[in-house]
């Protein structure tokens, strides 16, 4: 057995491992008790499967582009080829590596496994999690769609480039400067050192579609529930206020957990709120949502993700509000 | 993670995509065009099956002829270590298999973030001979936009399910969905004088726009002519 040398990160607390567990056989004894008794959906429980499945089936096509990416990257892309492309010193790399998310032509849910490729290549985590955060955010097609979204006023798509590039700029500099590598725990895989590259590649893609692909489901359900039981009005009677309206934007922005490719179009029915607040809400979304979080905790590990999400939080929302009162 | 496993959860999640696109019940979760996506993706997923059933059949195959007992891991000298949440990968399909696949209806339109604001836009006079076939958003739109003078004096047949209003009449509803049913927002006219209706009901109303003065939530108001039963369409969203 050739054991990668972190590999004690496959071992978890004793209530990560239960808590799946749990989840899964109440959901067979729900399968079961409904068979049993004859019982229907009430419109609620159907609500909430239309919202959860719609997460996970629109998610889905995006986390296979990028498992398929970030094992192609760790098996095919040769060794010395990020410390060429990148600056040495890693605080220059940071923007670069933010400008270069404009390459990927994606949404959040393929960004997080490129970036562990990416990590796992070599890449400084500082230079990888700028990637992660700016990617989903100012690639071609999100900005065309906010473009598409806010037809009175083109600057938001500009507001929107600007406030999220910043955003993923401050957080990789923060993480050159604080950040700690220990923090992250890159699930244990293959080394490209054993097998055929081909190899490597396949079990790549199985690896990291399990890996994310259950902590996506762990993000749909939440933001399901929360979806279904969140109070009809709660939303209106905050707009009117402009610190609470952003806050409250940023907020839904994480609950709702909306492909950044459509967001733009949910952020311009707020009409009610402040332009300011729109922004924030697409700045924050792509960035931190739930599912994202849930499939960063697993992909980088649980103490990565307990810092790394609130630090990007408040980095986007001041971004969001220094960009929208410049420009907007 | 034992092999089995992982071949139960890519299975699952094919199945779920392939029941999905066999009974076109994709068109509750988003938009006709992410069909391609939707193909594509449960093509790599079943080569992904395949290639890992292909591992555990040649490692099946070595383990009986080395004489060893199988321990349940991988062979092929790599550390599975996938969280125990991957098991998660099979709740989709449970749900499905457990609550019928359906479209957002009536419990939606009023809940969450609530009704659409629209911004006024201009648009083309409509074309000529009553009643005029409207979707439900563009028609809450034109009322909303110059004045309702695009819609004003003119018959319209209007196709949605019905929500339940405590208030008043029931309204006539339709959702857009942007990217998937979580971005959805409802469109909805107040069916005046319509006929009483269980929720969820897919109806089609022709009638006229009431110019209503005080409608504060900016909902229009439909005078109902007509109406007949109508099938849920294939795709239950607008736009």
């Amino acid at each position: 057995m050739h054991r990668a040398p972190h590999a004690e990160t496959g071992r978890r607390l004793p209530f990560g491992s239960v808590l799946p567990l749990v989840l899964l056989a109440a959901a067979l004894a729900v399968v079961l008790v409904t068979r049993l008794t004859g019982w229907s959906a009430t419109p609620g429980v159907a609500a909430f499967a239309t919202v959860f499945l719609s997460i996970v089936v629109q998610a889905t096509p995006f986390l296979v582009l990028g498992v398929l990416l970030s094992a192609a990257i760790v098996a095919f892309v040769p060794a010395d080829l990020a410390e060429r492309a990148l600056p040495r010193n890693r605080a220059l790399a940071v923007p670069v590596a933010g400008t270069a998310g404009i390459l990927l032509p994606g949404c959040e849910c393929a960004s997080v496994p490129v970036a562990s490729g990416l990590m796992r290549k070599g890449v400084t985590p500082a230079a990888a999690l700028t990637f992660l955060l700016a990617a989903p955010a100012v690639n071609p097609i999100v900005l065309a769609a906010t473009w598409v979204a806010f037809p009175d006023d083109h600057r938001m798509a500009l507001a929107r480039l600007l406030a999220s590039l910043g955003a993923a700029m401050v957080v990789g500099w923060l993480w050159v400067a604080f950040g700690r590598t220990s923090w992250i725990r890159l699930p244990t895989r293959a080394s490209t050192a054993e097998g055929t590259r081909w190899l490597t590649f396949r079990h790549g893609v199985v690896h990291d579609f399990l890996h994310a692909g259950g902590y996506l489901v762990v993000g749909g359900l939440i933001s399901a529930v929360i979806n279904v039981v969140l109070p009809a009005s709660w939303v209106d009677s905050l707009a009117e206020q402009a610190i609470a309206g952003v806050l409250v934007l940023a907020l839904l922005a994480v609950v709702m957990c909306i492909c950044s490719e459509a967001d733009a179009f949910v952020a311009a029915s707020f009409t009610q709120f402040s332009p300011t607040a729109q922004l924030a809400f697409m700045v924050v979304g792509p960035m931190v949502d739930l599912k994202l979080v849930a499939m960063q905790a697993g992909i980088f590990g649980r103490g990565f993700a307990a810092r790394f999400a609130p630090v990007t939080f408040v980095c986007a929302i001041v971004a969001s509000v220094i960009v929208g009162w410049a420009i907007l | 993670m034992t092999r089995a496993i992982q071949i139960l959860l890519l299975a699952a999640m094919l199945g779920l995509l392939l029941r999905l696109l066999a009974r076109g019940e994709y068109l509750y979760y988003v938009k006709p065009g992410f069909l391609p996506a939707l193909i594509a993706a449960a093509v790599v997923l079943a080569l992904m099956l395949l290639f890992v059933v292909k591992d555990a059949w040649s490692a099946t195959a070595v383990e009986a002829h080395d004489g060893h007992e199988h321990d349940g891991h991988d062979h092929g000298g790599h550390d599975h270590a996938e969280p125990l949440a991957a098991l998660l990968l099979a709740l989709p399909l449970i749900v499905v298999l457990t609550v019928a696949p359906s479209p957002l209806g009536a419990y939606s339109a009023t809940r969450g973030t609530g009704g659409a604001q629209t911004v006024e836009r201009s648009f083309a006079p409509l074309p000529a001979g009553d009643p005029v076939e409207l979707a439900v958003p563009e028609f809450v739109e034109r009322a909303q936009s110059d004045d309702g003078s695009t819609v004003a004096g003119r018959e319209v047949r209007l196709v949605g399910f019905v929500t339940p209003n405590p208030d008043g009449p029931w309204w006539l509803t339709r959702f857009v969905v942007s990217c998937c049913a979580a971005d959805a927002t409802a469109y909805r006219v107040v069916a005046r004088g319509g006929p009483p209706l269980e929720a969820d009901t897919w109806v089609a109303l022709t009638g006229h726009w009431v110019r209503s003065a005080g409608a504060p939530d900016g909902i229009p108001t439909l005078q109902v002519v007509e109406y007949e039963l109508a099938q849920p369409p294939s795709n239950p969203y607008a736009g």
